[in-house]
């Protein structure tokens, strides 16, 4: 049995989180210097930095400030932008959250507000310290898995080990989300096979197929220079890596960014925008998938990553699985699984699986993985545009 | 030892994985065979395990990865400069 923070909602959540949240990039200052003094305190930054309206952006800010892994939230206003600050605040509240919003423009200005929205979030931290711990069965616990800076021991190592605990973790109930179809194309015939209906199989095509017209557009594929360096030479064989990650269970449904799974199981999360693109690239980095894959519900996220990235998130823990030796070698204060062991022979794909789910266990329970520790506190929140999800996407 | 320096993922393979930095001429054993190196393979990188003439489906997890777009001799270095994606182009600097 896990533990975890009961909110009023009903969620639970792993960690007790403060976030202080802007709300257009001029407001972002005035967010970070209140949040500095307790940055080692469970006080997070979040924020958007477009001032133009997106439906997108608000949905994302009211799913990540409701998140179970937060206890209370400031947002920070300049005063004139278009997100809607009103409708984020009355959602926090609605959810039984604390919350205050901090207009820059109305309260003298940026020292004036740097030292109200202090005061807010030390008196919040007080009331947070008393929440007491309550117990949280895996059926309420939901993880979800990215992979960045991939190599060719992505694919043979630390993906196969996320999807073997992932398999490990749905047959005791809990929920898993999977992601980034532009690094599933190719594999979406296979994927499709583990679909939970012939409806979602379609879906499942479909959504790939989206991804690959999408980057076709774009002119490249999700690939980076790097990606070749490390012995990968095009997107399909990349894709097969990644694909290994979301093990062999049955899958349940597609969600988008801040749909939360309806039901427990394992979902794929696609989050490459609906229509022409508009905006940019799907993702401009990887803390833009990994806000998304928060946003739908997951408690901490699984990061495999061969060339060795050092990202961690707001709002919820990241644990890194180091694919290749070398790199685990090289950054050994970041990693926290050393799945390149499997490739030098000290240990084999099930040991590393059963460390990985006692990592997994250990941090929703409480303890510090090493992004956490070393503060990596990165969010990243672009415009986007989707459609809602088709039928046949969702289960029931 | 030289079985050790590449990894084959499915039977179906036509290409191996390396594992241990290879140079020119290092001769890597197959189960009956043996193929030679035709040059510096890097740790990660892929290595062809039978001929391969242009037009070839590259299979490594036992599914398609690219086609060759050169003929491809056992022992050559399998990577962007003699595949291609089914797909899509990508960029490298």
């Amino acid at each position: 049995m896990l533990k975890g923070y009961l909110r009023k909602d009903g969620k639970k959540g792993i960690r007790n989180y403060t976030m202080v949240a802007y709300t257009v990039e001029c407001a972002h200052h005035v967010a970070r210097e209140i949040q500095y003094p307790y940055r080692e305190s469970g006080v997070h930054v979040i924020g958007f930095h477009g001032c133009a309206p997106n439906d997108y952006a608000n949905e994302m800010m009211q799913a990540l400030c409701t998140h179970p892994n937060v206890g209370a939230v400031l947002i920070v206003s300049l005063g004139c932008e278009n997100l809607n600050k009103e409708a984020l605040e009355k959602e926090i509240i609605a959810t039984g959250r604390l919350a205050k919003t901090i207009t820059i423009q109305e309260s003298k200005g940026s020292r004036t507000s740097i030292n109200l929205g202090r005061e807010w979030v030390e008196e919040q931290l007080q009331v947070l310290q008393k929440q007491p711990l309550v117990d949280m069965p895996m059926e309420e616990l939901i993880v979800g898995t990215i992979c960045g800076g991939s190599d060719a021991t992505s694919g043979i190592t630390a993906n196969p080990v996320i999807g073997k605990v992932f398999d490990s973790i749905l047959s005791q109930g809990a929920t898993a989300i999977f992601e980034e179809t532009g690094e599933l194309i190719g594999c979406e015939h296979i994927m499709a096979e583990r679909a939970a209906t012939p409806e979602l199989a379609k879906q499942l095509v479909k959504t790939v197929d989206k991804a690959k017209d999408y980057y076709m557009k774009m002119g490249f594929g999700s690939f980076s220079d790097g990606n070749a360096k490390g012995g990968l030479s095009t997107i399909e064989e990349k894709s097969m890596g990644a694909y290994s990650k979301s093990g062999n269970s049955k899958i349940n449904g597609i969600i988008k960014p801040t749909i939360a799974p309806t039901t427990n199981g394992l979902f794929l999360l696609d989050v490459v925008p609906d229509g022409d693109p508009m905006f940019g690239w799907p993702n401009a980095n990887d803390n833009a998938e990994i806000a998304e894959l928060i946003a739908c519900g997951s408690h901490m996220v699984l990061f495999s990553t061969g060339r060795g990235s050092v990202v961690g998130s707001a709002v919820a823990p990241v644990i890194k699985i180091c694919a290749n030796p070398e790199t685990y070698t090289n950054l050994v204060e970041d990693m926290d699984v050393n799945a390149g062991k499997i490739l030098t022979g000290e240990a084999s794909l099930d040991d590393v699986a059963n460390e990985l789910e006692q990592c997994v266990i250990d941090v929703a329970n409480g303890e510090l993985s090493k992004s956490e520790q070393l503060l990596h506190q990165e969010f990243q929140l672009a415009y986007k545009k989707f459609n809602e999800l088709e039928p046949g996407c969702l289960p029931g | 030892m030289s079985s050790k320096k590449i990894l084959i993922l499915n039977s179906n393979d036509n290409v191996g994985i390396v594992i241990s930095n290879i140079t020119k001429g290092d001769v890597i054993f197959l189960n009956e065979e043996m193929i030679s190196a035709t040059s510096d393979v890097s740790f990660g990188h892929k290595i062809a395990l039978k001929e391969l003439p242009v037009g070839t489906i590259v299979k490594k997890y036992g599914v398609p990865i690219g086609v060759t777009t050169t003929d491809i001799n056992p022992g050559d270095h399998i990577h962007v400069h003699n595949i291609e994606s089914l797909y899509m182009k990508q960029y490298t600097k």
